[in-house]
């Protein structure tokens, strides 16, 4: 979400219960440190924030790990701390993932720009399933914030795109907590939460989102209208659903027929539409691996499936 | 090892100075010592519980602004000569006093206590920030109902955001509602709020007699709410006591249907 038309190239934003730190995508670096030593050296900004852990916001540039040095170093100059974006996060995750980085892409991680290279960015096999690893058709590289859309993407990235059309990059972003009242994420990737959505939380994503956890708070599928995109949870008790421009509530009486297993939504004949899931986890996980897959989805309802229900829904 | 637990919730009136005085008195009785500390600046409350009001005289903005020594400010309880309270200004407000300034004094009491236990105003503004600072541990008291749990919600995540880790109690639960499916039950809170659960405190009127005559409810462990909250206590020393906390009246039917 950057900030069209921000003089500067740093801003620093309310984010969850944290302040985000958003910079500037195509600002040169130079600019962005001096645009982030005059934020703080303005007195009144600098002492509301002061004492502050920063994340790095969702969304925001990548950065190597000697700028994320960097721009560490003028921000303790300030008071403040930079704080990869998470959430158990704390140091020591930052360094295993600086590890990481040394180590340098994995062949099936789609390599982003070669200066854009994402510091956040963690070994595959460290949140992926060994199956799902293992197949290029998921191939959501883990983030600890974001990747940046590949600006011009390989041959390989288009033809991924056309066998994976509701996924509109190849990242996404992967949450590893419980979002709590208060806490939202915004993101132009999809996003997947190893958690709960709590009741007072919102995700925003251009793409799906899949919530390992219950929903009880907001999603709002595909932000920038693409209806084609599916959200998922272990558990839905959403708020409220929004897939594009549709928006659904669930059925006021829905506590007579509480579903407990995972269920879907997504939009069917100018409807939201919930469908049970049903299934044991070997199914939950081709069901994650084919998610992508839009002619496939019909098809991932297994077992003890249950009729979908259409919620109603009306157009924003 | 001294250790310093601020009791706080988001939502008001849940039942926050209750628990500090009673846990004070509580964990002051075991032997421990204890300072129960008001960071509810501006709403003056513990003082009443304790029964300690006509004894103020300095409080815990003089001590921060260096015009008392913390020992000139606090004061002794009638009944446990391990207990004290640090009173709290009822003049100035949640801004007189910075959460450096809180985390200092904190840190001094830590000499002379095995607990601090802080109350910590409603909210989540300036005096939540205050109150946490010092804080190794948070203890989130909520009722259970929606709004409070939605309000507990946030505080921890808040909470987190600080790394100072929480456990939960819940207070008021009346079990013939949550039996009649009118309230959330303490499965369903912790359910929401995904942290651990330190005890529960059924709804009980010997609460009000009490803490209108300034004497903690704790003292009278033959009332439920009173024996709730030495359970509690003990748990907070490290025993693990079992939670008869009414779970075990909960049939198994009315669990299949709440879900
Ligand atoms: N278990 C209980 N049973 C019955 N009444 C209770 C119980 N716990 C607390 N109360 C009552 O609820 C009221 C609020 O309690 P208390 O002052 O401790 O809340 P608080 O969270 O400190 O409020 P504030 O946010 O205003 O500081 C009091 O009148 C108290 O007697
Ligand atoms: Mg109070």
């Amino acid at each position: 979400m950057n900030i069209s038309g921000a003089e500067r190239s740093v801003e620093i934003k309310g984010f969850g219960g944290a302040l985000g730190l958003v910079l500037d995508k195509a600002a040169p670096f130079e600019v962005i440190e001096s645009d982030l030593r005059q934020l703080l050296q303005d007195t009144s900004s600098r002492r509301f924030f002061q004492g502050s852990e920063i994340v790095l916001g969702p969304d925001t540039r990548t950065l190597s790990a000697e700028e994320f040095s960097k721009l560490n170093q003028i921000l303790q100059e300030g008071e403040l701390e930079l704080k990869p974006l998470e959430t158990n996060g704390n140091a020591a995750r930052l360094r295993k993932l600086r590890a990481t980085e040394s180590r340098g892409s994995k062949a099936d991680t789609p390599t982003p720009k070669a200066d854009t290279k994402p510091i956040l960015e963690e070994a595959e096999s460290e949140v992926v399933p060994e199956s799902a690893a293992a197949s290029p058709q998921l191939a959501l590289p883990t983030l600890e914030t974001v990747v940046p859309p590949a600006e011009n993407p390989t041959p390989v990235n288009q033809e991924k795109s056309e066998l994976h059309p509701g996924l509109n990059t190849d990242s996404g972003l992967i949450v590893r907590q419980t979002l709590r009242s208060g806490q939202t994420i915004k993101s132009k990737h999809s996003v997947i939460v190893f958690g709960d959505l709590n009741a007072g939380a919102e995700i925003e994503s251009e793409g799906d989102i899949i919530v390992l956890g219950t929903i009880r708070g907001m999603v709002h599928a595909g932000i920038s209208g693409d209806a084609t995109v599916t959200v998922l949870g272990l558990r839905m008790q959403p708020t409220q659903i929004r897939i594009g421009s549709y928006i659904s509530q669930p059925p006021a009486e829905k506590s007579g027929s509480i579903v407990t297993g995972p269920e879907r939504a997504f939009v069917e004949n100018g409807q939201i539409v919930i469908e049970s899931q049903a299934c044991g986890p070997a199914e939950l996980i081709a069901m994650l691996l084919t998610f992508q897959r839009r002619g496939a989805r019909s098809k991932v309802a297994s077992r003890g499936s249950v009729p979908a229900i259409a919620v109603g829904a009306i157009r924003l | 090892m001294s250790q310093s637990i601020v009791i706080t919730s988001g939502k008001g009136g849940v039942g926050k100075t209750t628990t500090t005085a009673n846990l004070s008195t509580a964990l002051a009785n075991t032997g421990s010592s204890v300072v129960a500390v008001d960071a509810d600046i501006g709403l003056r409350n513990l003082d009443l519980l304790m029964g300690l009001e006509n004894r103020i005289v300095f409080n815990l903005v003089d001590v921060v602004k260096g015009r008392c020594t913390a020992r000139q400010a606090m004061i002794k309880d009638k009944r446990s000569p391990n207990l004290f309270l640090l009173p709290t200004s009822q003049v100035d407000d949640k801004n007189a006093v910075s959460p450096e300034e809180m985390g200092g004094l904190v840190e001094e009491l830590r000499k002379g206590f095995d607990y601090i236990i802080i109350d910590c105003p409603a909210g989540i503004e300036q005096g939540f920030r205050n109150a946490i600072a010092g804080a190794d541990r948070a203890v989130v008291v909520t009722t259970p109902e929606v709004s409070a749990v939605r309000d507990a919600d946030r505080i921890i995540g808040m909470l987190q955001h600080h790394d100072v880790p929480s456990q939960l109690i819940v207070n008021r639960l009346s079990m013939k509602m949550v039996e009649s499916g009118e309230m959330m039950s303490q499965e369903d809170v912790v359910d929401i709020l995904a942290v651990d659960l330190l005890g529960v405190i059924p709804e009980d009127s010997e609460v009000v007699v009490s803490g209108n005559q300034g004497v903690p409810v704790v003292l009278d462990t033959s009332s439920e709410a009173g024996a709730a909250y030495s359970r509690i206590c003990r748990r907070i020393l490290g025993e693990s006591v079992p939670f008869p906390d009414f779970a075990e009246k909960r049939g198994f039917l009315t669990r299949l249907f709440r879900r």
